[in-house]
């Protein structure tokens, strides 16, 4: 499952009133991924509270990685909710929940491996237990 | 450098510490996915 389009479907359209900032940071990861595929997959997702970043040199994977204990690992096709108050200063912040669809992964928690529907499902339920 | 809405990170993270400490929302969200 596109992890894009788990976003876009559970919370960009499917909670087009909450009061959320979403970051999508475009990560090459693949031999296929470069800026411009990292724009064009921009224009896909555009809501006013929608914010695109490309990380060609894996800065913020690493540092979500570091910070979910996967030394030296870049961590992607991950999803992560932010509570009120906390402060990414030096690193991320703990996460108030998490999800990846990293099957297999050395570092991943297994416990937060969702994927596909079930995915969408989680962040769904997710963002109605954070906004309550 | 940012090419259209889409801000790079190349040089730095600060651009997105920045908007995660903008604490203007109730909740904030980031997701880390391949484009391709």
């Amino acid at each position: 499952m596109n992890g894009a389009r788990a976003v876009q479907e559970a919370i960009v359209k499917g909670y087009p009133d909450a009061d959320i900032s979403v970051s999508i940071v475009w990560i090459n990861m693949l031999p296929s991924d470069n800026r411009i595929m990292a724009h064009v997959r921009a224009q896909t997702m555009q809501d006013p509270r929608v914010r695109h970043f490309h990380d060609p040199k894996k800065r913020v994977g690493l540092a979500i990685a570091r910070s979910l204990g996967g030394r030296d690992k870049a961590a992607w096709d991950i999803y992560l909710f932010f509570a009120p108050g906390d402060e990414w200063d030096g690193g991320p912040p703990p996460p108030a929940w998490w999800a990846h669809q990293l099957s297999g992964s050395s570092w991943a928690d297994p416990a937060h491996y969702h994927h596909g529907d079930d995915l969408i499902g989680q962040l769904r339920q997710a963002m109605a237990d954070l906004l309550r | 450098m940012k090419m259209s809405g889409t801000t790079s990170l190349a040089n730095s993270i600060e651009p997105l510490q920045q908007h995660l400490n903008d604490h203007k929302h109730r909740l904030r969200f980031l997701a880390l996915v391949s484009p391709t």
